[in-house]
């Protein structure tokens, strides 16, 4: 009988202890809705907006002398600069932070999440390298131009492709260490202690079964980074990379191609849109389109290789 | 503890004395004395909280890669001290094997699950003819045996279990630790588990943690009580209350504590 009471007095008809009040919350739920849509709206906005003026003003330049603007070097005259010497100086940079980068940053990845204690100096090294991938990158190219094009002169050239490619690495080297351990962190700890427990050493148990689960982690993130570095300017201004080559830095010997000055796309395309003519902004833009292109290559491969080796590691 | 020997006429495989562990400055298990008979079953029962998985990870060192986990006291494992400096945990490990909470296969293929660990401990012979056999000590040869090259995700996670024990029986271990074994399985699976450690346990020393009481009563012929001194689960050091063999601590407990648990009165 109680029982039947109770229900009887949570009825609507009786007041309740709870008022649900589901039309404001059904509001305020709508408002962000719309707040979260908007600013979606604007990102995208934006980001039309300045595609769309690059490729209104670049595309032109770009198709019209398709292979031409490719391959020829910059000139005084707009109609007959390309970007040669700033495409393959993009490529050889690349190559070059990728070979000094990549093997460094993963390797310090995995040494400070599986192999370090976690001692006081290893959350200090942590918190600092943390710190790194926030510095702007104008100070690494400072640091870069007085340790690279000076006091390594003898090794580099001064200021050549390798001291760009090292500046390069170093800039981008915390966001690798960063990426790494984040894809290190996100692999299960009962894969490790599963690992332990059939009597393998620490090495094995990352070579043979942490790395594999990482390693599509890890790619996305080094890609990313790399995207980032070849798309950076200011420290290559820094230590000096010259907006005009007319020629390509030879590939044999290669210490000489190492050791030979170069200029980049970011580079061409900062000195190209200085300009007052029309035709070099024309140019600019054309050269911008160019970047676009080679970044999203890269973004890519980047989602290529994940599908493909989280596919292996699925099978 | 004499006593227990006298209970169990076999030899002693793993001996602890006065045996206290440490996480940084927390005491998590204190002045433990146990001995581990040879070719059978014992089971570690109480609450959560009270260090009976900690004293499990003593026994093959997985608590050497805890952070901040110290050590302190004895134990043998068949006349060597287990934490001496010249016994390498790798090499202890393959002798004493380990079963998880929860089954955790490598993402790999059900073969490569088993040939992994036979390889890397550089095992002489025919490696596919021990991967059948391990998996046919586990129980497991006749369901898996037409698809070793699918992923052993693939599998229910019964038989995700049975695959660890037969991963743990590969590299022939003289002892098989178990962490509750069969605490993420359903009822169906965990028979299967218990009638395969009653197999297991002529051939090898089985050390099991279980909440299950009735896992206990089943399986085992020693059971350790363990309790934490205050009572509640982890706020204090865990101690142990009773040992002795199954039968005695079940039917004829000497300590109120373990009586009012067993009978169910708490925990």
């Amino acid at each position: 009988m109680t029982q039947i009471d109770q229900v009887d007095q949570s009825t609507p008809a009786s007041p309740s202890r709870f008022q649900a009040n589901l039309a404001q919350r059904y509001r305020a739920d709508q408002i962000f809705q719309t707040a979260a849509l908007l600013s979606v709206l604007i990102a995208l906005f934006v980001l039309i907006m300045l595609l769309g003026d690059v490729f209104i003003t670049g595309f032109p330049r770009f198709i019209q002398d398709f292979p031409s603007f490719l391959l020829s070097y910059p000139s005084r005259r707009a109609a007959q600069a390309g970007i040669l010497s700033p495409l393959v100086g993009t490529i050889w940079l690349l190559i070059l932070t990728g070979l000094f980068a990549i093997p460094t940053g993963v390797g310090a990845g995995i040494f400070l999440e599986e192999f370090a204690a976690n001692t006081r100096l290893a959350r200090l090294i942590e918190i600092n390298i943390g710190n790194l991938a926030a510095v702007p990158s104008i100070i690494y190219g400072l640091l870069a131009l007085q340790v690279f094009v000076r006091w390594m002169e003898p090794i580099t050239g001064g200021r050549s492709v390798l001291a760009g490619g090292l500046t390069l690495a170093l800039l981008i080297l915390p966001i690798i260490i960063v990426a790494t351990r984040e894809a290190l962190r996100s692999v299960p700890n009962s894969i490790r202690q599963a690992g332990f427990a059939v009597g393998t050493t620490r090495w094995q148990v990352v070579r043979d079964h942490v790395l594999p689960i990482a390693l599509p982690g890890i790619l996305t993130g080094t890609i990313l980074a790399l995207s980032r570095a070849i798309g950076e300017t200011a420290p290559l201004i820094t230590i000096g990379a010259l907006t005009f080559i007319a020629f390509l830095p030879p590939l044999s010997p290669i210490i000489e191609g190492l050791r030979s000055p170069f200029t980049a796309l970011p580079i061409q395309t900062y000195n190209w849109i200085s300009r007052p003519q029309p035709e070099f902004q024309n140019n600019a833009a054309a050269a911008i389109v160019m970047l676009l292109i080679v970044l999203l290559l890269m973004n890519a491969t980047a989602i290529y290789l994940r599908n493909r080796t989280q596919k292996i590691r699925n099978d | 503890m004499a006593l227990t020997a006298a209970l169990v006429d076999t030899d002693t495989v793993l001996s602890v004395e006065n045996l206290s562990v440490y996480y940084d400055r927390f005491l998590a298990l204190t002045q433990v004395y146990l001995n581990i008979p040879q070719r059978c079953v014992t089971a570690f029962i109480g609450s959560s909280g009270c260090g009976k998985s900690t004293l499990l990870r003593c026994f093959n060192r997985m608590n050497d890669l805890t952070m901040g986990c110290r050590v302190q006291g004895k134990i043998s494992y068949r006349g060597t001290d287990l934490y001496a400096p010249r016994v390498d945990p790798v090499e202890l490990r393959r002798q004493i094997g380990m079963v998880f909470q929860k089954p955790n296969p490598f993402p790999k293929s059900i073969y490569e699950n088993i040939a992994y660990p036979i390889r890397i401990n550089g095992y002489q012979g025919d490696v596919e003819e021990l991967v059948e056999q391990s998996l046919r000590d586990a129980a497991l040869w006749d369901e898996v045996k037409d698809k070793l090259k699918q992923n052993a995700l693939s599998l229910s996670g019964g038989q995700q279990q049975r695959l660890c024990i037969a991963r743990a029986l590969a590299i022939e271990p003289d002892i098989l630790l178990m962490d509750e074994p069969c605490s993420a399985l359903d009822p169906i699976s965990t028979a299967r588990i218990e009638d395969l450690i009653k197999q297991l346990r002529t051939q090898y020393t089985i050390i099991i943690v279980t909440h299950n009481m009735q896992q206990a009563s089943r399986i085992s012929q020693m059971t350790a009580f363990f309790n934490s001194s205050s009572g509640e689960a982890g706020a204090g050091a865990g101690y142990l209350v009773e040992y002795g063999t199954t039968e005695q601590i079940f039917t004829d407990p000497r300590q109120d504590l373990t009586r009012d648990y067993v009978s169910g009165r708490f925990g």
